[in-house]
């Protein structure tokens, strides 16, 4: 199959085990995380600064995104995205499994709000970077979790690394598009 | 007694992962890794009261990761210690510093990751990459956890889960070695309870003892064996590392199927073979000076364990064959076996395991038929035909950190030290990563993609 071999090259992108923390999870494919998301964006990370969580007192990254398009649900054309870790009095403190999203970066992220603030629905799952490629704008991410898939039998076993079912932006847009509608609220 | 930090840096420098290895520290400072500043214990885990475990007992739990951390500690050359402290009422994801574990039954955090997450391990360090604290959750909202193997998919095995969680506490990031506990390697049973080789190898380097004893091989670094309790020499085929080289392959393909015969092409784990894999294929030759321009073989291989290999060519006419090996962490191929012989075999030994591309072409000469294997140590593949090489060590390219398997021909197991043009010119073997491996593997994406247009 002729547009097989690429593809296979963006697999493994997808599958890197690269820098990033780890942390134990299940895999979504595209469509089980555009379900529980509130809304899937293709933004540009545009500010970033850490705080102190309010609750748990612990440092907070927040990361400001421009939303470029909404592929999927709703969002405004700005969400400050709220992840667990940074750097703070000189300690820096590492969320094993979340998404380092860079500045300048394009992006598709998959958002979830909840009680007004906005977050990964999947920690690294969810956060997807755009990188020019021969087929379009490949979707590319750093997995570093110990991910688990569920299995015919019934019991989670390794992720198979096999779930590229959208590995370019025009393919997951059109595989959102295949969706449900979400409802408002 | 507090420990000097003396040992540690002089591991850190002297034990610096190779290119082979697949562990990762979360931070380094000055080539100094994440590390529990030396005591005895590192560290005093505390269970936490407030969020207990619904599904198991407090000496179930207790139990499960009591035997996590010290799993950390077994190794002889480890001087990890981990002790229980008195329990504790704090949120274990709440600033505290008191480094405390606990279950999540009510609501798991929007910042962990939702319904998808098991657990987490939170880790401090400050700027010296000494740890400041650590913190386990675990997700008890949207799974059940058991003490042995699971039959739902939503229960897991804690002392399995917890021991890779573990392993981030200790200061560790996610490895690359199929089979390790900190690889994606829960295999919805028991097994990931247990250390492997390239597990005990980062721990030791971040908090050495000086110690070289063993109770098998995965007590040691990779490729380096458990002989008479002592970690020096060959490989014995002891511990997880050696024995689970069999079975069905997680997957495989011919990744450009312009010569695909069938199925009989990938001799999968024959356990008539000794457990090794072995392709069969054809291949034309060309080349423009520098590239290769004839057939480019692809392969995507994905192993059911880690263990050493040997990777062999060898082929049936006068050809010079080439072949070329990546893992999924690095835009470089951590084996290359290019030298000029226009003759096989072609050989090169190195770690094996999870999900790696080779690559076969052929450089000048007649199309041949040729035979590409994986052979798991101990090997039997005949190194006839290549001489006078030391096949444990010297031709192991992903061994030597120092070294640029992809530029270097010292790293060719044949005699022939001279540089052909195509392991510079086939794109695959110059340069550094662009911008890291992430960046370096789409890079190699689209030069594979190239590549198969050339062919």
């Amino acid at each position: 199959m002729s547009t097989w071999f690429p593809r296979m090259g963006l697999v493994a992108v997808l599958a890197v085990a690269s820098s990033a923390r780890a942390t134990t999870a299940v895999v979504l494919t595209e469509t089980e995380q555009a379900l529980a998301s509130t809304a899937v964006v293709v933004a540009h990370v545009t500010e970033q600064h850490v705080a102190r969580h309010p609750q748990l007192g612990r440092a907070e990254t927040l990361t400001t995104v421009q939303i470029e398009r909404v592929l999927y649900g709703d969002a405004p054309d700005q969400v400050v995205v709220h992840q667990l870790g940074g750097e703070l009095d000189g300690v820096l403190l590492q969320v094993a499994g979340d998404a380092h999203l860079q500045l300048g970066d394009r992006d598709v992220l998959y958002l979830r709000q909840v009680d007004g603030g906005w977050y990964l629905t999947a920690m690294e799952q969810s956060a997807f970077t755009l990188v020019p490629s021969l087929d379009g704008d490949a979707l590319v991410r750093q997995l570093s979790s110990e991910l688990l898939q569920r299995s015919p039998e019934g019991v989670l076993v390794p992720w198979d690394g096999d779930d590229a079912s959208a590995p370019t932006l025009t393919d997951l847009s059109a595989l959102l598009a295949s969706l449900p509608a979400k409802e408002a609220k | 007694m507090r420990r000097s930090a003396l040992p540690l840096a002089l591991a850190a420098v002297l034990l610096a992962p190779s290119s082979a290895s697949a562990y990762n520290f979360i931070r380094t400072c000055g080539g100094v890794p994440s590390h529990w500043t030396p005591g005895n214990p590192e560290t005093v885990w505390q269970l936490s009261t407030s969020y207990p475990s619904a599904d198991l007992s407090r000496s179930q739990v207790v139990t499960a990761f009591t035997n996590a951390f010290d799993a950390w500690s077994g190794p002889g050359c480890s001087a990890f210690n981990a002790q229980q402290g008195p329990d504790i009422a704090a949120d274990p994801a709440g600033t505290s510093s008191q480094d405390i574990v606990g279950f999540y039954e009510s609501s798991w955090p929007s910042s962990l990751g939702g319904s998808s997450t098991l657990a987490v391990t939170l880790t401090s360090t400050y700027s010296d990459c000494s740890v400041a604290d650590a913190d386990m959750v675990v997700n008890g909202v949207d799974f059940r956890w058991i003490v042995g193997t699971p039959t739902n998919w939503n229960q897991a095995d804690l002392q399995s889960v917890i021991t890779h969680e573990a392993g981030h506490w200790v200061g560790l990031d996610h490895s690359t070695h199929a089979g390790s506990s900190l690889n994606a390697s829960y295999s919805g049973g028991v097994d990931e309870r247990t250390l492997t080789c390239d597990d005990s190898e980062a721990v030791c380097i971040s908090h050495p003892s000086g110690s070289s004893s063993c109770r098998n091989d995965d007590d040691c670094a990779c490729g380096v064996g458990c002989n008479s309790g002592t970690c020096a020499g060959a490989t014995t085929g002891t511990g997880t590392g050696a024995a689970v080289c069999s079975g069905s392959p997680l997957y495989g393909a011919e990744a450009e199927p312009n010569d695909w015969v069938g199925d009989g092409d990938l001799n999968w784990f024959d356990p008539t073979t000794g457990g090794d894999l072995a392709i069969d294929g054809t291949i034309t030759c060309g080349n423009d000076g520098t590239n290769y321009t004839g057939d480019v073989d692809w392969f995507l291989l994905d192993f059911p364990c880690a263990s050493d290999a040997r990777f062999h060519l060898d082929w049936t006419r006068s050809a010079d064959l080439d072949f070329y090996v990546w893992n999924t962490s690095a835009s470089d191929p951590y084996v290359v076996a290019s030298n000029t012989s226009n003759s096989g075999p072609e050989w090169s030994n190195a770690p094996a395991g999870d999900r790696v591309y080779v690559m076969i072409a052929c450089f000048s000469g007649q199309s041949t038929d040729y035979t590409f294997t994986v052979d798991w140590a101990p090997f039997s593949t005949s190194t006839t035909g290549d001489p006078g090489t030391d096949p444990g060590t010297a031709t192991d390219p992903a061994t030597d950190p120092a070294t640029d398997p992809a530029t270097d021909p010292a790293t060719e197991p044949g005699t022939d030290t001279t540089p052909e043009p195509e392991a510079t010119g086939c794109g695959c073997s110059t340069g550094a990563a662009p911008g890291g491996s992430l960046l370096g593997l789409a890079a190699l994406a689209l030069l594979a993609l190239r590549r198969r247009r050339r062919a």
